[in-house]
């Protein structure tokens, strides 16, 4: 047995939905992939799907319950649909072993600023102010400048927030540590 | 190998798996836990506040540094980088024993989150032999090993999870911390009896114990560390302490966290279990 193949091969499976598809259905792409002898190909021909797809989901899980408590409010704008746009999103980005629950969410946040909400149009606000304090605080970014459509307060706690017209701007130093404004713009309009 | 003396180890009691989420709690209720397992993770590149923390636990409490992300079962090899921040936690808390799991968490570039099995073969057993043969040459601080619970069987498995733990015990001179409550799941999920396995393996090798409940999810029982321990492992934790010179009885609960009283009686019960088989006073 190659056990670093087979283990790579495993890594694979558990984290992404393309290779435990190859298994299924093209399981010498995987042998290529992954550089699995043939016997080791046999064996992992014998894995149970029912397994694998269920260990995987319970990793999905346990991403998705470290990202929403680093973006509580995006998670909470998103309500029901939180957990199939994270599903979307984990199926395509494994996060590194440094940082991995930072990266996984500033990841999920960049992924959600390609999605639309008709229906719930003032989250991206919610994902630009909570992207922004994540980045900050983790000493990523050490000046932001974001434009919020929506007034800040009502964004995190109301189900219908305010239409606003601001600028917000984060700095941080080591020395005076985090710091926000918020200016509010001409040209503000309420609904 | 680093031939360990288990038997002159301290017999420590009953403990609990430190979270912050009941430090105060915890504090007002010193009396009632007699040892911490922390996650040595948590600790190895701490903030300035993390390292005060550590040292508010080690004024108070023995501590057990548990590490969750060693993969010490890679074939790719283990992190030294890792191992030397360890060996300086280590330095620091001066712990009896530490501890790691039985598995590997990355391969191939992948970080996979979750503690994974290894096939339990014979280059398996090589590959854990020769890594923690590496970590050893670090840390000579006796070092104990976890059984985990899984939910993938590994086809290709060339002898027992029994006799793979019992093996890599054996070569590599470490102790057993044994996790009832994964052994009492993999028992369910893959239908074998625990007492068979607890005859296959070297009992007088078990320093620790870890127990909490699980939770079934569609017809698998998860190891979720959420619920009270049911009769079923408290029935096995008094067997595997009847039969083993456990030092240490550790609670890990770390979901759905209740008033920190039902965690101490958890404990307090923990502890009586030791005194009945004279494992402490």
């Amino acid at each position: 047995m190659g056990l670093a193949e087979v283990q790579a091969a495993l890594a694979r499976l558990y984290t992404d939905p393309a290779f435990r598809e190859m298994l299924e259905n093209d399981p010498e792409a995987l042998q290529r992939a992954c550089g699995l002898s043939d016997e080791d190909l046999e064996h992992l021909k014998h894995l149970s799907a029912a397994e694998l797809e269920f260990f995987a989901a319970s990793l999905r899980s346990k991403r998705r319950g470290e990202v929403a408590k680093l973006l509580p409010e995006t998670v909470a704008a998103l309500g029901g649909q939180y957990r199939l746009l994270f599903n979307e999103h984990a199926a395509n980005y494994l996060p590194p072993a440094k940082n991995k629950h930072l990266e996984d969410a500033l990841h999920f946040a960049e992924f959600l600023e390609h999605i639309s909400l008709p229906d719930k149009p003032w989250v991206p606000s919610t994902i630009a102010y909570e992207r922004a304090w994540l980045e900050i605080s983790s000493g990523r970014r050490f000046l932001i400048v974001r434009r919020l459509n929506y007034s800040i307060d009502t964004l995190l706690r109301s189900t219908h927030p305010e239409r606003a017209n601001l600028v917000v701007i984060w700095v941080h130093t080591r020395l005076t540590g985090t710091h926000h404004w918020i200016l509010k713009l001409p040209g503000t309009r309420h609904s | 190998m680093v031939n360990s003396n288990f038997s002159a180890l301290p017999a420590l009691g009953a403990g609990i798996g430190y979270r912050s989420q009941f430090r105060t709690e915890l504090f007002l209720n010193r009396s009632s836990v007699d040892f911490l397992e922390i996650v040595a993770d948590h600790f190895l590149d701490p903030t300035p506040e993390g390292a005060q923390e550590l040292e508010l636990l080690a004024a108070h409490f023995s501590l057990i540094p548990h590490g969750i992300n060693l993969s010490v079962g890679s074939a790719e090899g283990i992190d030294l980088d890792y191992v030397r921040k360890f060996a300086k936690l280590i330095d620091k808390i001066q712990p009896p024993w530490w501890s790691e799991h039985i598995a590997f968490t990355r391969a191939g570039g992948v970080d996979i989150g979750h503690l994974t099995p290894l096939p339990f073969t014979r280059e398996s057993v090589d590959t854990l032999c020769r890594n923690i043969g590496a970590v050893q040459q670090i840390i000579d601080t006796p070092f104990i090993l976890e059984n985990i619970s899984y939910v993938v069987n590994l086809p290709g498995a060339e002898m027992t999870e029994a006799n793979f733990l019992s093996e890599v015990i054996e070569r590599t001179g470490c102790g057993l911390l044994l996790d009832v409550t994964n052994l009492h799941i993999n028992s369910i999920n893959f239908d074998y009896d625990p007492m068979e396995f607890l005859n296959s393996i070297p009992v007088e090798r078990i320093v620790q114990l870890h127990f909490v409940g699980g939770r079934w999810s569609q017809n698998v029982y998860v190891d979720t560390h959420s619920e009270p321990t049911p009769d079923e492992i408290w029935d096995l934790l008094n067997e595997v302490v009847k039969r083993a010179p456990v030092k240490g009885v550790l609670l890990e609960r770390d979901e759905n966290i209740p008033p920190f009283a039902e965690l101490a009686a958890e404990v307090a019960r923990a502890r009586e279990v030791g005194k009945l088989h004279k494992r402490w006073d």
